[in-house]
């Protein structure tokens, strides 16, 4: 069970540096902070994008109906 | 192919890796595997839902729906997340832990946020919740990845030490 443990562990490591490196390619945050977080660590970028609550992205606000 | 590769959220993914750690590294299902369980079906819950409101984005006929339905949804989703832990909590007569409290708390406070972005976006004109929604949720969701990572290795390590100890 420890040797388990002990490779979930290299596992997860694995699993971030390779996740990590295939999401240096896509840093499209806009917004200020994070835009600069992603000019001086792009791997940053990677951990925010697609996160939930819809990763602060607002939708247009329609225009009110004219009478 | 590598493209729907990439699709795949990185907070899902670390939150999949922390809860297959955790569970090797406590060998039981405690309260933290539970509220884990929550975070990655929130998380893909999350993703279906932008991903189909977003593909309403281009229909101007649409766009009253998509804004009306991508604030109340997130809310929503968020404070059943905080209402089934509690709930879950009093089912099973388990005290909730540190970090699953700070977990459940923090779904609660994305959704107040959610709605009062939403109430001010709908009543008002003003615009001072903007760089709080725009910067302050992928804020949050990084601070929730990393503190579950850290939370789950730091376990694991005393986990991996009790064991040393006990042979």
């Amino acid at each position: 069970m420890k040797k388990l443990v002990k490779i979930s562990v290299f596992a997860v490591i694995g699993l971030l540096s390779n996740t990590v490196t295939a999401f240096q390619s896509t840093p499209d945050r806009s917004n200020k902070v994070f835009g600069d977080i992603c000019s001086v660590a792009p791997w940053a970028c990677g951990m925010t994008i697609s996160g939930g609550n819809g990763d602060g992205f607002e939708p247009e606000k329609p225009k009110p109906i004219e009478k | 192919m590598s493209a729907e590769v990439i699709q795949i959220p990185l907070t899902t993914l670390l939150n999949l890796a922390a809860l297959i750690l955790y569970t090797l590294a406590v060998k039981r299902i405690t309260f933290f595997s539970f509220v884990l369980v929550g975070l990655l079906l929130i998380d893909v819950l999350h993703q279906g839902i932008a991903i189909y409101l977003r593909s309403f984005l281009s229909d101007e006929r649409s766009l009253s729906f998509v804004f009306h339905a991508w604030y109340i949804s997130f809310a929503f989703t968020d404070f059943l997340f905080f209402l089934c832990g509690l709930y879950l909590a009093k089912v099973v007569g388990s005290d909730i832990d540190k970090a699953s409290q700070f977990i459940l708390f923090t779904y609660l406070v994305l959704g107040v946020i959610q709605m009062l972005r939403f109430a001010e976006r709908l009543f008002t004109d003003t615009n001072l919740m903007a760089w709080l929604y725009s910067e302050g949720i992928p804020l949050t969701n990084l601070v929730v990845t990393a503190f579950v990572i850290s939370y789950v290795i730091r376990v694991t390590f005393v986990s991996l030490r009790h064991g040393v100890r006990t042979v």
